[in-house]
């Protein structure tokens, strides 16, 4: 065909507007969606600049900042903090950009602007890689960077390492607010956690955690030049991960407790009827990684803000509930209970019912004076050995006489041989694993109470039941919980392996050899 | 209004076609929660090992041909597998899904309730059957293989090298077994007992009690309890579906209602179609016949105004022609008379 | 070509083209062994995860969409009175006639038990599925185009009684032919609405019925003109006077006709993107794609056939007629093949293998052949002098 005669017969407008259109389309589309192909880059330090909140509704997306980014390059340029963050007349530094206040929406955003984008347009203009300078690259609806910021906190070792730096000053960090005097001062023996009086926001004149961590924090570290000074140094999960440990940083002291009767108040001493549960205050200061981990609030005593009715200062959560919760790791129960699914735990622990409490698990910690005693027995007991719980620590588990060394499995013997199970030999190494935890072994402290892991559902005794006795068909209708003995079997023997991380030599044939025919 | 012969034989068959359709379409639309006592497989992938006994009883039981790779090679997780014409179900090994061991998934058809594949087969080789089970009938199946297009779950195989008598193989919930009180090969060769037969409605009870016992355990969803309107193969899984290859974004609608839709535009169309277009053939006709009575209306005037002309023209000639004949008569009469008048006046002298 | 030159070309049978198609025939015939004795997967590509391919994606859905000239060129003529293109009818129901039988010949390679077909009708049917809607639809036009045909054939055999009564069933049949296929062009989008997990968002809607239906109009318009162009060029001789002379105002109406309707399906197909709301997926891979079948061969043949038809500018319609065609090739193998199972990795997609494409080729090229015999022949591109006076 004439490609000329095409051409001639079609006027040049309706040529030009077809192309207009076509490409208005393709822009149209490429712009008004976003491609499935994006990464996002993460990074730590990312600061969502949105400043302008405090003025109303924000007209352009706010615009995610890489602090460290900044610093560095900033750094390079013979930049310091104080060049951006300026200091109020008390010498402190202000955490906001270019300014101490917020005066009016016009000036906030004229400070941002003018600072960012002139520097920007300078380096460019020099060559430079830099941010952007076109409005939508700032404000942008999707982002190249998202936050992969880790909230920062501090436990025993690194307070430690803090304390011996500075030569056990406490005041440096800890304060309280004297009213009278309207000014901050250090009060020995009244330290606690910076989060008890700073909040996530700021609250009258207590600022809030963040802008008070910066300032302690990173104020000290710029003037001691010691310790980190950018974002990702405490807020990057894998430098969190790195910072040096001290395996056993010295007690904090003070004036806490070695051992404690926890039970009800004065005032709640009628109402009360539990037995009150001896607590060795010092040996869980070992199990865990900071004060926080338990006084959560304020280092007060729980029963303080859980009062046994329960009281809005503890947000309405009685006394009961703040040490049973089983999903709370502030709780004694909860706390407990995490500790079940560790691995030399697990292989029973797991394949049991979580989140219940047995009929005798009460006895086991309420094993105090009761309430009405309790007054009495305040200064008799000094530490949890002067107190004996009703239950025996030393028989753990049966004479030997009585496990069974091994058990032949040979019911359903079909395509392979039974199998020999090495009964004493598994109640052994479960045995070192109970010796070896001081929970477990108080936990424990009956001699039948271990083999239940394995014998469950059934009367505790020397005589347990078979497991044919329960488990029989499988899928019996009316009882679909209980599986049948073969999947019996196979769930609690290679469920307890895969828990406690027990490789089998040769699959199948570790347990039990093929039949040979 | 006397309707004719053929306009009532019209009506009946566009009733007949469109009950048809209609009723199917009306049963789609309907809410179908399965066969009250119909059985189902509970899968629990926290519970699953990964040592391949339900695909090699599947393979004894169903009589397929041996595989590949012997059942105890455990190499084959090393990649993805699926579901062919010799092979009714798969274990897959997922090794990224968050979890600190890999998971494994069995895969087989999940036996839903309202079936993609029954839906769209379109000589009814699929059964959904009171048992549960999904029912392949090989005996009708012309193998168009419209029921894979159809399947979300990618499930149906062909045994595209049977020259004459090709079949769709997919797992069959051993429904025979199953009518003979036995149970499906897979749920009775797992050690583990991973997969847990019962009545649907009792494994989503179960279901819900291991999530309620074990809430740090399982994810809080029972996948195929809506998915595509309900599967009677369920699963439970620790790691978020997508990780095991479960796709959660298929939605709940039952596959038929898909297609029910536009079936029942098919009644419209055949009730409303011969009514439009007969209609416009009426309007062109009656336009043509009133074009063509316009036009010989108009030839008809135009003869009548050329006779009318030529008439007149007629007329004028004739009338002009009587009177030149006229004044030709007169003038003769009078040069008659002046002739005779002249020979008279010779005449007297 | 003068008649002397008609002769000197009867004599020699071994025309490119008749050699061609001879070894296409021979092949066809050899793949037609091998498919029915060593089944699909010695002949196909297909797998269990792609179980249609271009039998089903071009032979089927494409040659469904383009034999809808038939349909489309007998309503205007019959029952919108449009009687300038009457000249067009029988061809296009020829053109018509010969897309559905090759449809069906196409499909007794790819069904796994073709001698089950007529399962559906008469042993168990399947009245849940689109598809047994399809069928049944196919079967009926088939037998209503073989009528429609039919007067041509019996002119040619010259039984006039049983031609003059067939010819008096026209309206009644023309009216039928559009039911019909408005149902089974609609219905073969239908089919897809079943798996809106594995096609693309930018192709599935649930308005792909209506989709399908209005694009077969356009294709069918084109593949009229489309035919008529190459009829033209290789037919000439057998051409009447009538035919010859409507040759370009058969271009300009239908020109004008397809402007239309291309105009109207690509508005609708925005439609059905803003109702899914999946304008974030023109800005992938497969949005460009998509925007290239759309602006290529909806939009562009739509301004071409305008441009065309009002500068009275027959060859670009003509053009534009082509590019419609091929555009409705790639709407239906997108959906098919490109677009289906769009989220698997390219290592599991489908690609034809050369026998399939060589039992595709065999088939149009029998269809070809068969075209041809009928051409020569039979009245289509002329009138029979006998039956003059009826038309």
């Amino acid at each position: 065909m004439n490609m000329l005669r095409l051409y001639g017969n079609v006027k040049n407008y309706q040529i030009i507007l077809l192309a207009v259109c076509l490409s208005l389309m393709v822009v149209f589309a490429s712009g008004c969606g976003k491609s499935d192909a994006g990464q996002q880059i993460e990074r730590a330090d990312i600061i969502t600049i949105d400043a302008m909140t405090v003025f109303g509704r924000l007209s352009r997306p706010a615009v995610d900042y890489p602090h460290d980014m900044h610093t560095r390059a900033l750094k390079e340029r013979g930049k310091e903090c104080a060049d951006c963050h300026l200091k109020d007349d008390k010498g402190v530094m202000s955490q906001k950009f270019m300014r101490l206040t917020d005066e009016n929406e016009k000036t906030t955003m004229q400070i941002y602007h003018d600072n960012c984008i002139t520097c920007h347009k300078e380096l460019r203009a020099g060559g430079f890689e830099v941010g952007p300078v076109v409005c939508g690259n700032c404000h942008s609806r999707k982002p190249e960077y998202v936050s992969s910021r880790q909230p920062m906190s501090y436990d025993y070792s690194l307070h430690y390492r803090h304390v011996k730096a500075n030569n056990d000053s406490c005041g440096l960090c800890h304060h309280v607010y004297d009213e009278q005097k309207k000014e901050l001062v250090y009060i020995k023996g009244q330290e606690s956690s910076c989060r008890d009086c700073h909040q996530k926001e700021k609250i009258e004149n207590v600022i809030s955690m963040r802008e008070a961590s910066h300032q302690s924090c990173i104020g000290c570290h710029i003037e001691k030049q010691k310790g980190f000074q950018e974002c990702s140094g405490c807020h990057d999960a894998k430098i969190l991960g790195a910072i040096e440990r001290v395996d056993t940083p010295g007690r904090i002291e003070r004036n806490q407790p070695d051992f404690t009767l926890i039970g009800a108040a004065e005032k709640d001493i009628e109402s009360s009827k539990m037995n009150s549960v001896p607590f060795d205050h010092k040996a869980h200061e070992g199990f865990t990684n900071s004060c926080r981990d338990c006084h959560h609030e304020t280092l007060k005593a729980c029963k303080e803000c859980h009062t046994l009715a329960g009281d809005e200062v503890g947000d309405g959560i009685t006394t009961q509930r703040a040490m049973h919760e089983m999903k709370s790791g502030h709780s004694c129960v909860g706390c407990h209970e995490k500790h079940k699914y560790d691995p030399q735990c697990g292989g029973c622990h797991s394949l049991m019912e979580q989140g219940r409490l047995s009929q005798h698990a009460c006895e086991i910690c309420h094993a105090g004076p009761e309430p009405e005693k309790l007054a009495k027995a305040k200064g008799k007991y000094k530490s949890i050995a002067d107190f004996k719980p009703p239950r025996s620590k030393t028989k753990l588990t049966m004479a030997a006489k009585d496990i069974p060394e091994e058990v032949t499995i040979g019911i359903m013997a079909d395509k392979y041989e039974p199998a020999k199970m090495p009964h004493r030999k598994i109640i052994d190494t479960l045995m070192n694993h109970i010796k070896n935890s001081r929970m477990a072994t108080y936990f424990h402290g009956h001699e039948d109470v271990v083999c239940q892991g394995c014998h469950h559902h059934s009367p505790i005794g020397h005589k347990p039941p078979l497991c044919e006795n329960c488990h029989g068909k499988p899928f019996d209708q009316s009882n679909l919980q209980i599986p049948g003995l073969y999947g019996a079997y196979h769930r609690q023997c290679l469920g307890c392996h895969e828990q406690m991380n027990i490789k089998l030599e040769k699959d199948c044939e570790g347990c039990h050899a093929a039949k040979q025919s | 209004m006397t309707v004719s012969r053929r306009r009532f034989l019209e009506w009946v068959a566009a009733a007949g076609v469109g009950t048809a359709a209609a009723s199917s379409a009306k049963a789609a639309h309907g809410e179908f929660s399965g066969y009250p006592d119909s059985y189902g497989v509970l899968f629990d992938a926290t519970l699953c090992l990964g040592c391949r006994s339900c695909e090699k009883a599947c393979n004894e039981v169903n009589k397929l041909p041996a595989p590949g790779k012997p059942f105890t090679d455990l190499t084959v997780f090393d990649e993805k597998r699926r579901t062919d014409y010799r092979t009714f179900t798969v274990v897959n090994r997922y090794n990224d899904t968050g979890a600190d061991k890999p998971v494994y998934r069995k895969i087989q058809c999940n036996h839903c309730l309202e079936p993609a594949c029954a839906s769209a087969c379109f000589v009814g080789a699929f059964k959904k059957t009171p048992e549960g089970a999904v029912e392949y009938d090989a005996s009708v199946c012309v193998g168009c293989r419209y029921c894979i297009i159809a399947c979300p779950f990618n499930i149906p195989a062909y045994e595209y090298n049977e020259a004459l008598t090709p079949r769709v193989m997919k797992c069959t919930l051993c429904l025979p077994r199953l009518r003979e009180g036995k149970l499906p090969g897979c749920v009775e060769a797992c050690p583990v007992e991973a997969l847990t037969f019962g009545r649907r409605k009792d494994l989503i009870a179960i279901a819900h009690e291991k999530i309620r016992k074990y809430p740090g355990r399982y994810i809080d969803h029972i996948y195929g309890q809506h998915e595509m309107g309900g599967t009677s193969w369920m699963y439970l899984s620790g790691v978020p579906y997508t990780k095991i290859d479960l796709r959660t974004d298929l939605g709940t609608t039952p596959a038929p209602e898909f297609t029910s839709g536009a079936l029942a535009m098919v009644p419209m169309v055949i009730g409303l179609w011969p009514v439009l277009l007969g209609g416009i053939y009426k309007i062109t006709q009656r336009k043509e016949k009133i074009a063509d009575a316009e036009r010989r209306q108009e030839v008809a005037n135009a003869i009548a105004a050329t006779q009318g002309e030529a008439d007149a023209k007629a007329r004028a000639a004739a009338e002009k022609f009587q009177k030149e004949k006229e004044r030709a008569v007169d003038m003769a009469v009078k040069k008659a008379l002046a002739d005779a008048d002249k020979e008279k006046g010779k005449e007297g002298e | 070509m003068t008649d002397q030159e008609i002769t000197m070309e009867k004599k020699s049978i071994f025309t490119p083209f008749n050699i061609i198609s001879a070894i296409i025939i021979i092949v066809g015939l050899v793949l037609t062994y091998l498919r029915f004795t060593k089944g699909l997967g010695a002949v196909t590509n297909l797998d269990d995860t792609n179980p249609w391919g271009i039998w089903i994606g071009f032979d089927l859905l494409t040659g469904v969409a383009l034999a809808a000239g038939g349909y489309v060129t007998a309503a205007a003529v019959e029952i919108f009175g449009m009687k300038k293109y009457h000249s067009a009818v029988r061809p296009a129901i020829l053109t018509g006639f010969l897309g559905y039988s090759l449809v069906v010949f196409a499909l007794l390679y790819d069904v796994g038990r073709p001698w089950r077909l007529p399962y559906p009708f008469f042993i168990s049917q399947g009245v849940t599925s689109v598809m047994f809607e399809v069928g049944a639809c196919v079967a009926l036009y088939l037998t209503v185009l073989f009528l429609e045909f039919s007067p041509a054939a019996l002119e040619w055999l010259g039984l006039k009684k049983l031609r003059s009564l067939i010819v008096k069933l026209t309206i009644a049949l023309t009216i039928l032919g559009v039911v019909l296929s408005t149902l089974h062009q609609s219905s073969l989008g239908a089919m897809f609405l079943l798996a809106p997990s594995k096609l693309h968002p930018l192709w599935y809607s649930p308005y792909l019925p209506v989709f399908f239906f209005v694009s077969s109009i356009a294709a069918g318009l084109s593949m009229v003109l489309f035919e008529g162009t190459l009829a033209h060029r290789h037919f000439r001789h057998k051409m009447d006077e009538a035919h010859l002379a409507e040759h370009d105002n058969l271009a300009f109406g239908f020109g004008k006709a397809a402007a239309l309707v291309l105009a109207g399906y690509f508005a609708i197909k925005i439609f059905g993107i803003a109702l899914g709301n999946n304008w974030h997926y023109l800005s992938t891979p497969y949005g460009l794609w998509f925007m290239l079948e759309m602006l290529g061969f909806v939009l562009l043949p739509c301004f071409l056939f305008a441009i065309g038809t009002r500068d009275r500018n027959a060859r670009l319609i003509r053009v534009s007629a082509f590019i419609t065609v091929f555009g409705i090739f790639l709407n239906r193998i997108n959906i098919t093949l490109i677009a289906f199972n769009w989220q698997l990795p390219w290592d599991e997609r489908y690609f034809p293998s050369w026998m399939e494409i060589g039992i595709s080729v065999f088939v149009v090229t029998v269809g070809l052949l068969v075209y041809r015999f009928i051409v020569t022949k039979m009245p289509i591109l002329y009138e029979h002098p006998d039956y003059k006076q009826e038309h």
